[in-house]
């Protein structure tokens, strides 16, 4: 974590301790890495009602931090089966949505008391997940994936939109 | 071509040019080797336990930095060598020197794990390290995400 004005360092924490026998998730352009897949972060994003941080692993699994002690762990969420390339908070930040190099994207619902719940997975795309942001109301996301298509689905209804 | 003589031959990562002519190179072995206008091997310095990354002369001063993460500043005058001091910045993986600069007593170092740290009054018994920037370091730099005047990122190095 930096500071945007001083671009000093405010605090780190480590992705993972263990080390991953698998050899899943071929993220990277770059080859011979000297980390394990569970030990790549890739994607990042953070709730302050909640205090929390998400880093996705390019092992599918998301890892939920507390963002005064990055080290500290409140939940792994593994519901992906692949590495998951994005994750946002909703703007009122009740929902979490991860998207997957599975096809899918995860929205997770989250209580006042912070626990995590799968609340439903969307499943319209036909390729893997490359970004996707909320509207404003937390009511809709949109999704691009690999095969270059940009989908809405609505989170009321748990349903693709378009 | 040069001729190592009677010291061990190795592998060397750097090399620098001092204001007489010598030429000092860091090798594998943890070694300074001094080469003369002959391409030949004068005098070796053990300085470092770990291969040497990086040199510099300036100042009067001949500044090397180590895989065992420490850092050694010899005054060198008339080809007699002194050691004034060995910096050590505390063994971590791959905290060690890959670039180094030196002047007026104060050193600017380039880390292999991405960070720039400064030195200052490096000689004097009190000496102030500040780390101007870290960075990540293995891998690629793929999550990004902007808060409250802050910005958390992840990479490929845990």
């Amino acid at each position: 974590m930096f500071d945007a004005d001083s671009h000093e360092l405010i605090r780190s924490g480590t992705i993972s301790k263990n080390v991953s026998k698998k050899k899943e998730g071929d993220a990277t352009t770059a080859k011979g890495d000297k980390y394990p897949p569970n030990k790549q972060g890739r994607a990042v994003a953070v709730s302050l009602k909640h205090q929390h941080l998400v880093v996705c692993s390019n092992f599918g699994k998301a890892s939920v931090r507390s963002l005064v002690d990055l080290d500290k762990k409140i939940i792994s969420l593994k519901n992906a089966k692949e590495w998951s390339q994005c994750a946002a908070y909703s703007p009122d930040e009740t929902m979490l949505a991860i998207g997957s190099h599975d096809n899918h994207v995860y929205i997770y619902k989250i209580d006042d008391e912070g626990k995590y719940s799968l609340y439903c997975q969307f499943k319209g795309s036909s390729s893997f997940i490359t970004a996707l942001d909320w509207s404003a109301d937390s009511k809709f996301i949109r999704t691009n994936d690999g095969a270059h298509e940009l989908l809405f689905f609505s989170i009321e209804d748990k349903s693709q939109d378009t | 071509m040069g001729i190592f003589g009677k010291a061990a031959a190795c592998k060397h990562l750097c090399a620098v040019f001092d204001e007489e002519g010598w030429l000092y190179s860091g090798g594998e072995s943890g070694l300074i080797y001094v080469w003369s206008d002959k391409c030949e091997v004068v005098k070796t310095i053990k300085a470092h336990a770990e291969p040497v990354t990086s040199i510099i002369y300036s100042q009067g001063k001949l500044i090397s930095g180590s895989k065992d993460s420490k850092i050694a500043v010899i005054t060198c005058a008339g080809g007699n060598f002194k050691l004034d001091k060995i910096v050590d910045l505390g063994y971590m993986a791959l905290k060690y020197p890959r670039s180094i600069d030196f002047f007026n007593n104060n050193l600017l170092l380039g880390l292999r794990n991405g960070s720039i740290m400064e030195i200052k009054n490096v000689l004097d018994e009190k000496s102030e390290t500040k780390i101007l920037m870290h960075s990540h370091y293995e891998g690629e730099t793929w999550g990004l995400t902007v808060f409250e005047n802050k910005f958390v990122t992840s990479g490929g190095d845990n």
